[in-house]
């Protein structure tokens, strides 16, 4: 309940956060701002640079293969002021992680939310 | 030959005496004195208005440059047209200029210096506001950049600083106000506690708004980063644009 709870309220400032624009130096169009995928895998790297963040995550295919998902979050400031730091997951770490993928099908989104093995919320609060 | 000897000897001396002048100026009683009246302001800081997104790509609902800004009917539009682009079309811009740099994700730091104060964002954004008693250069002279022409004095421990040219057009910073070049950025920064700044902006732009607008920002002094990395948007931002201009993400760089 906790979770979905905490999922709820990701979705709903997701939601209400598309509608108004963004605070970044590029665009969103490029992500389905209706549509959230949730990605089970593992990180292959964590990337904790300007002027984003990267997080690349290995999800099992319908193929019995694996596919490379690239999530792009903000800048290390604004995960800063998150609660995140360059050491909250490292590569080897089974995450769940929540993206407005990209339209054309490409492997990648825009980050939304992430847990932890445990069901943890990664990050999220000041 | 004597007489060669003896003027190039005084010619050296005098160079070397304005030298020594100007280099001991920076060491000067005067100079160190004034160093004791300057506040604290080291360290870095990172603006308060940014911690209410769940660290993502998602909208800062209190961003104070998205706010109710006092536009006249024509800026007005143009900026909802703006941000209807940064919705719909895939727009891209690496300069974070003034006063959107002030309200930036970007940690920044502050060199407080008697003859100027010098602001360096993680971004490479830089400003210089200068104490030293000069006066904004004349119209002619006064070639509009992104960041503007700052000037200042101290009023006690507060910065009060005098901001003009600045180019016109949208910042390009998405999202955020724009001006036009005959804007006025009057600032009054200040700790506000031993590790809390405040920049108080009135912004007069008697071309795009109705009355002068105030924002007020906040900025914490943060001991989570011990340097800022700087980074150059055309290298380092996996997000890309296509032959076709259509935006793309570039794969990992390994």
């Amino acid at each position: 309940m906790k979770f979905r709870t905490a999922w709820v309220c990701a979705v709903a400032l997701a939601a209400g956060a598309w509608t108004t624009g963004a605070w970044a130096h590029h665009s969103y169009a490029m992500f389905d701002r209706g549509k959230t995928v949730t990605l089970n895998g593992t990180v292959r790297e964590y990337r904790w640079t300007n002027p984003h963040t990267w997080l690349q995550v290995t999800v099992p295919n319908d193929a019995g293969g694996t596919d490379e998902w690239s999530v792009e979050m903000g800048s290390p400031f604004e995960l800063l002021r998150n609660g995140w730091t360059a050491k909250t997951i490292k590569a080897g770490d089974k995450v769940s992680v929540q993206i407005h993928p990209v339209k054309d099908g490409t492997k990648g989104g825009g980050f939304v939310s992430a847990m932890d093995a445990d069901g943890r919320q990664l990050g999220g609060g000041k | 030959m004597i007489r060669k000897v003896l003027l190039r000897a005084a010619l050296m001396a005098l160079l070397a005496g304005a030298a020594t002048a100007s280099f001991a100026a920076p060491n000067s009683a005067k100079r160190v004195k004034s160093f004791a009246k300057l506040p604290d302001w080291g360290g870095y800081w990172i603006v308060d208005s940014i911690h209410e997104t769940a660290g993502s790509l998602l909208d800062v609902p209190k961003v104070k440059l998205f706010g109710d800004i006092p536009y006249n009917p024509k800026w007005m539009a143009d900026y909802n047209k703006r941000r209807g682009e940064l919705r719909d079309k895939d727009v891209k811009a690496c300069v974070i200029d003034f006063p959107a740099t002030m309200e930036s994700p970007q940690a920044f730091m502050l060199t407080v210096l008697p003859e100027q104060t010098i602001y360096i964002a993680g971004d490479g954004t830089f400003r210089q506001i200068f104490t030293d008693g000069r006066k904004h250069p004349p119209k002619d002279e006064l070639f509009p950049t992104v960041n503007g022409h700052s000037i200042g004095r101290w009023e006690g421990e507060t910065l009060v600083v005098d901001t003009i040219g600045r180019v016109a057009g949208p910042v390009r910073f998405l999202g955020a106000a724009a001006f036009s070049d005959q804007a006025r950025f009057s600032e009054r920064i200040r700790k506000t506690g031993k590790d809390r700044l405040e920049d108080v902006m009135t912004i007069d732009d008697p071309v795009a708004l109705t009355h002068p607008w105030t924002v007020t920002f906040g900025y914490d002094r943060t001991t989570l980063i011990d340097r800022l990395d700087p980074y150059y948007c055309e290298l380092d931002d996996r997000i890309d644009f296509d032959k076709n201009g259509k935006m793309i993400i570039k794969p990992p760089p390994n």
